[in-house]
């Protein structure tokens, strides 16, 4: 694509080779299941060692963008996308987020209860009874 | 008689005046607007607007109104229009802006001058229709001019965002322009060359799109538009893409399937949209990205 | 400075700085508490082709980053912590970058607009506040959640505008404002850092790091468990619970969930997102950094 600015880096491909449409695209639950803790181990959904002050000497990582992990596990980039929102959503059951509020219901009477050095006390600590 | 906040409800502030200096009081809000981030205001006969079928009629909103006061502004970056990814505007509006400025005024009125002002909702009422249709209102006011590409179009800025305080105030009124803005003389020269305008080519209605029409001696003559194509585009992620994904999957039998369409990025999108719909408001451009009325206003460096 | 390229008019220095400066000025003045710029191609050592200022703004030369803080001092003190679910903020970082685009295009004839950062592919926004931040040098990554932390204030909320104007920019802090000292005391000692304590990764949390001289040399965070905290109402619980309703057959058992308390917490989330953004604290209201500013009278 050119522009004022000179063409780009993405002047041969369409945004949706690129990644940069969603669109209604369903990705197939076989091809999720195959490839779903692939691409979650290439994504932000864990993330490893991100922090700017680490090394770049391959200490320092980050994740990949969809363009990169379709090329890595060469499958459709689209795929890839609905792979990798769909498993945000399904790392955790619904269960998680009931335990979610109560783990903040008991981190919240920890600290008012005696602050930072209350976390450490007990077994099993405050913020896990 | 004009209908007024009755006297005993008037706060201290509200001037109670003998002889009142509308064309001042005119000049005097129109500025606030503009100060306020109104690129354009101007004031609009409601009685233009009666001959609207049932429902849209002004006075159906506010007995006895006697001004529409078209306010528009807000319109995208011109850095927006230059972007190349269309997620951008898709999600940095700030069309709430005139809801605000539109209530700030209507405020102003009621607290200042005692008579009833009320800023038009921009949300739809039931059936999806529009309590008040703003395109007409502006064209009466003079706050731009029909397009064939939908919008009211500002000769000098374009596209703007719209917002319509009707009052019972008797404001003197700006008429509709005498000039439109569309079509540009670059879209006259492009319909002589190829038969068609920027908008068209860009969406025609014929092939996939939304936009259809021609152009006879410097006027737009037998548009056609499908709307429903459009509403589509420009509220591609929002409550009709929820409704049409929700669909999809109550249609599905599969479970694993239904999960793939209820997780996907299309129906999460659809929620963030819905969300942040005041920065959602619009999610297709390309008409107007195309259009070359106010594109002077958005050649920056 | 950081070099530059493209083809930009060169401008004095000295200007540049009084310039970039006013252009900062506005973003305060506009409601952010601080404003810094990040020069557009220092992103590209840290994310990927098509989530760097350019991929957005083609010609982009920087990027201004407005902050703003969060809940007031009294919210962090409520016993009732539900109260930060949806005590609201006035996501004035976001007028601010607003703000300052258009000054920059009514003023300078540079383009310049809102960075797109409200999430528009799962979870993934197109380009990255926190970054963005940290190049301005306006925090640093922390162990909690990634957070980017202000020395001075700690936790703060970021927007930014791109502009295709070149400012003087700033640089990422030289030190990490993460771990504080008696953060490094207390992992020298219990082997966890205070937001490790709260909300450990091998014990049902999120967060996990290893400390060496005083400095992270590892860290982990779970995002998806996190969300869930984060998030724990509005979109994701709603998307799980319409999942849920299009598989029950039984009546009586939809309608319980539709009119469930959770159901209806959710849709009340979505509707007022303004006051809902945030719905997890725990790791920030036991870090150090920037917490005496919280205690008032």
């Amino acid at each position: 694509m050119s522009s004022r600015f000179g063409t780009t880096s993405t002047s041969v491909t369409r945004p949706t080779e690129r990644g940069e449409i969603n669109g209604f695209h369903v990705v197939d639950p076989d091809l999720y299941d195959r490839y779903r803790h692939e691409v979650v181990a290439l994504t932000n959904s864990y993330q490893v060692d991100i922090n700017e002050f680490l090394p770049d000497d391959g200490t320092r990582k980050r994740g990949l963008s969809d363009a990169e992990i379709a090329e890595r596990l060469g499958i459709d980039i689209r795929d890839v996308t609905e792979i990798r929102v769909v498993s945000e959503h399904d790392e955790y059951p619904i269960e998680e987020y009931e335990a979610s509020a109560r783990f903040k219901d008991a981190a919240a009477e920890s600290y008012f209860e005696g602050g930072v050095k209350n976390l450490y006390k007990g077994n099993p600590p405050p913020t896990r009874r | 008689m004009h209908a007024r906040v009755p006297r005993r409800a008037l706060s201290k502030k509200v001037k109670v005046m003998e002889e009142l200096d509308w064309l001042s009081i005119k000049s005097g809000l129109l500025d606030m607007a503009r100060k306020r981030g109104a690129e354009v205001a101007r004031i609009g006969d409601p009685a233009l607007l009666e001959q609207a079928e049932p429902g849209l009629r002004p006075s159906e909103l506010l007995t006895n109104v006697k001004s529409m006061i078209v306010l528009g502004g807000a319109a995208p970056r011109a850095a927006e229009w230059e972007s190349t990814r269309v997620e951008v505007m898709e999600t940095v509006g700030t069309a709430d802006r005139m809801t605000a400025l539109g209530s700030a005024v209507a405020r102003h009125i009621e607290e200042t001058y005692g008579y009833y002002a009320m800023n038009v909702p921009t949300a739809t009422d039931q059936d999806d229709k529009a309590f008040l249709d703003f395109k007409s209102a502006a064209i009466a006011a003079g706050a731009g001019t029909a397009s064939l590409a939908g919008p009211v179009l500002d000769k000098d800025h374009g596209f703007l965002y719209l917002t319509v305080i009707l009052t019972t105030m008797p404001l003197p009124a700006d008429g509709p322009l005498e000039e439109s803005a569309c079509p540009a003389p670059q879209c006259l020269d492009m319909w002589e060359e190829q038969g068609t305008t920027p908008c068209m080519s860009v969406c025609p209605i014929d092939d996939g799109g939304c936009l259809g029409g021609e152009i006879n001696e410097g006027l737009v003559i037998n548009r056609r538009y499908d709307a429903e194509r459009c509403r589509d585009r420009v509220y591609h992620y929002w409550t009709p893409g929820y409704q049409a994904a929700l669909e999809r999957a109550l249609d599905e039998p599969d479970a694993r399937k239904r999960k793939m369409i209820l997780y996907g990025s299309f129906f999460t999108r659809t929620m963030w949209s819905i969300t942040y719909s005041g920065v959602s408001q619009g999610q297709c451009f390309e008409c107007i990205r195309a259009c070359p009325v106010g594109s002077e206003q958005r050649a920056l460096r | 400075m950081t070099t530059v390229a493209g083809d930009v008019e060169q401008t004095d220095p000295a200007d540049l700085e009084v310039v970039t400066n006013a252009i900062k000025q506005v973003g305060i003045d506009a409601g952010s508490t601080l404003v810094g710029v990040a020069a557009a191609d220092a992103f590209n050592e840290y994310v990927p082709e098509g989530h760097r200022p350019a991929d957005f703004l083609p010609g982009a030369q920087s990027v201004v980053v407005c902050a703003s803080l969060g809940p007031t001092n009294a919210a962090w003190q409520s016993p009732n912590r539900r109260l930060m679910e949806i005590t609201g903020y006035d996501f004035r970082e976001n007028v601010s970058s607003i703000v300052v685009a258009e000054y920059i295009e009514q003023k300078h004839g540079y383009l310049a607009m809102q960075a797109p950062a409200l999430p528009t592919s799962g979870q993934q926004p197109p380009l990255s506040m926190m970054l963005s931040a940290v190049l301005a040098g306006l925090g640093t990554r922390s162990i909690a959640a990634n957070i980017i932390l202000n020395p001075t204030y700690g936790l703060m909320f970021f927007a930014a505008a791109i502009t295709t104007m070149r400012l003087t920019p700033d640089h990422q802090l030289e030190e990490n404002v993460c771990p504080a000292r008696s953060c490094v005391r207390m992992y020298e000692m219990e082997g966890k850092t205070p937001c490790m304590a709260v909300c450990p990764a091998d014990e049902g949390g999120c967060l996990d790091a290893t400390i060496e001289d005083g400095k992270i040399t590892s860290s982990f965070f779970d995002r998806e468990r996190c969300s869930t905290r984060a998030m724990n109402f509005g979109i994701r619980g709603h998307i799980k619970q319409v999942e849920i309703l299009t598989g029950i057959d039984d009546a009586d058992e939809r309608r319980e969930l539709i009119y469930s308390d959770d159901f209806r917490r959710n849709m009340s989330s979505i509707g007022r997102y303004k006051e809902s953004v945030s719905q997890c604290f725990e790791c920030m209201r036991v870090c150090p950094v920037g917490r005496y500013r919280r205690k008032l009278k």
